[in-house]
């Protein structure tokens, strides 16, 4: 608690003057002249369910209940801004701090910008009342310095083919190397996700300044509860990669196809410290789950998990499909057959977003984009960056499996006027599913910068997500292989088809609504997952 | 005065071989008029179109004839139902029938049903309101489908099997045509609904940053010596053109086949 010299009213950072401010007599003084006296008293209460800090306002007197993952807060009795200052303390005591660039104001223009291209967002999300709950938050990230120091020797290659031979020269180059990175940040705090922290990324460093507590008053702030450890593979990952690279520019180099010598290039010597960032923080609460709009309070850079409005959706897409009517009425003529072959490519696709998202929806469950969620399982074995083999295979395979399906769904497309067209698009249809299902068994999926490996599902879990586009397809194809001379069987096929598709689509919002929200966090719950499994 | 009487003849004999040419054209469409009269077997008096029938080929019973005759009057609420048996003609089975509809009645809406005895097959020409609900790749796929009985002598079956077909696929067009609408209209939102999907996808994740940006935000010091290259070995690997592999192989053991 920081109290003006004159008024005895409490002090706050303001953003725009960078400096503290009495709001009662406007008196302003810098950060770090300014000596705290108090502390608010802290007790340690341990109860059966549950044990909580009990911390006392030094103004009121009124009682703060505090996780041990809090550094600033405010009292609910007087609204005093309370710094727990045995929070930053000693080993916890962050080296460096980036005050608040962005007020209250600039965010709420930012978030209604970011939320102009969602038009699907709950309207909730863009009501005036709504946005005033932004709150700015401190969150602890650690800060690291990557160094490269001595001599590298690096393995190269030159290739020639002289008639029926290939010549390979093998050769070393050797070069002394002084580098040095400061400000790789990564997020020390557990309840705030890896992918919205670094969706809100970078911090410019250069605009750190020396931490003193002074700068959290008016503000939350987080203490740090991430191993710090962690992240040190990333940041030996990063830098290895970015030497590589400028090595490979030298050139001497470039005259050279170099080995894969990452390894070769990863700094010799990683520093950390702690820091304090600041960040924006808008929550949007759904019965159980909650999704979150970050923005950084240094750049505004603005990011977020936004749910979609099923009724607005829906309104939306049948906008979208007048056009669409118009277009197939009367400027595209088809064959009946070539309609119910075009639904089956639809619950082709669907089957595909399905089970993808059901990939995306384990990998979640997982924790895999949140690395420093506490709960990480890192199913890949390695964790490199460079000229990773898995993913320049998945290229292949992918442009294989693409020009397949292309040439499927051009066959079954332009034999609508032959003889036995159905058999054609019959086939045409079954090679198509087999890709989808093929393409969708090897998409990776997994957030970070780790190897994505591919997410084994379960036949349960594969038949969940495609029965309805399956029965679909099904249908189509038992239609085309009996092949009747009546139109009308087609266009009611094709009807039906549309309809369980259509019924898919709510089904794949929902899984969409499931990944960009989260469960509501337990942070005083002892034991247990945080979803209450 | 003998020229002039000459003149005068020779006109009155031109006259009369006009006249007799005339009244011998006149006298023939009256009897085409009439062979085609014949053929015409029932008239529906609302629509005015026909039911026509010509067994050239003699392929009906009286009995047969009547039967399909009184089933092709229900067609004639919708178009002229014509029905055409011949014993072998030049042209393809379904040419033959689109000619012989076409100098029948012309762009009139309706349906002619050729069984051709020499070819064992059927032909049909729909065109107008029946054309459109009864469309050229189902009538082909039909008369494909009959080729059997035409070939066992089924004729009168096989023809009465086409046009009740014909009058389903008209007397269910209008339905046929909703149903299309309706699919068209769900396929549209299926569409728009998926087109929208790939939208909120792009625009409701949260975006990677990538490395470059991170260390671009970072202070940074980088430099090296001029790397120095040294030369360590040579390795040659033997790898011929495909065609150059195949020559050798040939060269070592003509007569070998199995590695082909």
């Amino acid at each position: 608690m920081y109290e003006c010299p004159n008024c005895n009213a409490n002090l706050r950072f303001d953003i725009r003057t960078q400096n503290l401010l009495c709001d009662h007599c406007g008196t302003q003084m810098d950060p770090y002249a300014f000596q705290k006296e108090r502390d608010a008293e802290e007790v340690q209460v341990q109860e059966e369910d549950y044990e909580v800090t009990v911390f006392t306002c030094p103004q009121c007197g009124g009682q703060l209940l505090s996780d041990d993952t809090t550094a600033a807060t405010f009292c609910s009795f007087c609204g005093g801004s309370t710094i727990l200052d045995s929070r930053i303390s000693n080993q916890r005591r962050p080296a460096h701090i980036i005050p608040f660039q962005k007020t209250k104001e600039d965010c709420r223009k930012i978030y209604l910008k970011m939320m102009r291209r969602a038009p699907y967002a709950p309207t909730e999300m863009k009501r005036e009342e709504y946005i005033a709950r932004m709150r700015s938050i401190y969150i602890p990230y650690w800060v690291y310095t990557g160094e490269k120091n001595g001599r590298v020797k690096l393995s190269a290659s030159k290739l020639a083919r002289h008639g029926n031979h290939d010549v390979t020269q093998l050769y070393n180059i050797r070069t002394n190397l002084q580098a040095k990175y400061t400000g790789l940040a990564f997020d020390a705090s557990e309840g705030f996700s890896d992918a919205l922290s670094n969706a809100i990324a970078p911090f410019q460093w250069r605009e750190a300044r020396p931490f003193t507590p002074a700068y959290l008053s008016g503000f939350y702030a987080d203490v740090d509860d991430v191993d710090p450890e962690l992240y040190e593979s990333d940041v030996s990952d990063i830098v290895g990669y970015e030497l590589y690279k400028k090595i490979a520019e030298d050139p001497v180099c470039t005259k050279y196809t170099l080995g894969d010598v990452v390894e070769e290039m990863r700094p010799n010597k990683i520093k950390r410290e702690l820091s304090m960032f600041p960040v924006w923080f808008l929550t949007y609460r759904n019965k159980d789950r909650v999704s979150y709009a970050v923005i950084n309070g240094q750049t505004g850079k603005a990011a977020g998990d936004i749910p979609v409005d099923k009724g607005k959706y829906f309104l939306g897409s049948l906008l979208l499909a007048i056009p669409l009517f118009i277009l197939l009425n009367l400027v595209i003529s088809m064959q009946a057959s070539t309609m119910l072959f075009l639904t089956g490519l639809l619950a082709g696709v669907c089957a595909f977003i399905s089970v993808v998202q059901k990939k995306q929806l384990r990998a979640k469950e997982d924790y895999m984009d949140d690395k420093g969620s506490g709960r990480y399982l890192n199913l890949g074995k390695k964790e490199k960056t460079v000229l990773r083999k898995g993913a320049r295979l998945d290229m292949t395979r992918a442009i294989a499996l693409c020009l397949i399906m292309l040439w499927s769904i051009g066959m079954g497309i332009f034999s609508g006027s032959k003889q036995s067209a159905e058999m054609m698009q019959l086939f045409s249809l079954v090679v198509y599913s087999a890709v989808m299902l093929v393409g969708s068994h090897y998409v990776r999926v997994g957030g970070g910068r780790t190897e994505k490996p591919r997410i084994p599902l379960s036949i349960k879990d594969i038949a969940t997500a495609i029965v309805k586009p399956a029965i679909g397809g099904g249908i189509a194809a038992i239609v085309l292989c009996v092949h009747p001379s009546w139109s009308l069987y087609y266009y009611v096929a094709a009807v039906a088809v549309t309809l369980l598709i259509g019924w898919d689509v709510m089904g794949i919002i929902d899984r969409h609504n499931l990944l960009t929200s989260r469960p509501l966090p337990q942070f005083n719950r002892r034991g247990g997952e945080e979803d209450g499994r | 005065m003998a020229d002039k009487c000459t003149y005068r003849l020779l006109g009155w004999l031109g006259r009369i071989l006009l006249g007799i040419v005339l009244l011998l054209n006149m006298s023939g469409k009256a009897a085409y008029a009439a062979e085609e009269a014949d053929h015409v077997l029932y008239r529906n008096e609302t629509t005015g179109y026909e039911v026509y029938v010509y067994d050239q080929a003699q392929v009906l019973s009286e009995l047969d004839a009547e039967r399909l005759a009184e089933q092709m009057k229900e067609l004639t609420q919708y178009g002229n139902a014509v029905f055409w048996s011949v014993q072998d003609n030049p042209l393809s089975v379904s040419g033959y029938a689109e000619a012989h509809y076409l100098n029948l009645y012309g762009d009139e809406s309706g349906i002619l049903v050729v069984l051709d005895l020499g070819k064992e097959r059927a032909g049909v020409y729909s065109t107008g309101r029946i054309g459109r609900a009864f469309g050229a790749r189902e009538r082909e796929r039909l008369a494909s489908s009959l080729r059997r009985s035409i070939k066992n002598g089924s004729y009168a079956p096989s023809a009465q099997v086409i046009f009740s077909r014909a009058l389903s696929a008209v007397e269910g067009e209008f339905m046929a045509r909703v149903t299309k609408y309706a699919c068209n209209a769900l396929i549209a939102l299926i569409l728009a609904m998926l087109i929208n999907f790939v939208a909120v996808n792009l625009s409701s994740r949260p975006q990677w940053t990538s490395d470059s940006e991170l260390l671009e935000a970072t202070l940074s010091y980088f430099d090296n010596t001029e790397p120095e290259v040294e030369f360590v070995t040579t390795v040659d690997h033997y790898k011929p053109n495909t065609g150059v592999q195949v020559l050798e192989q040939l060269n070592k053991n003509p007569f070998d086949m199995r590695r082909f």
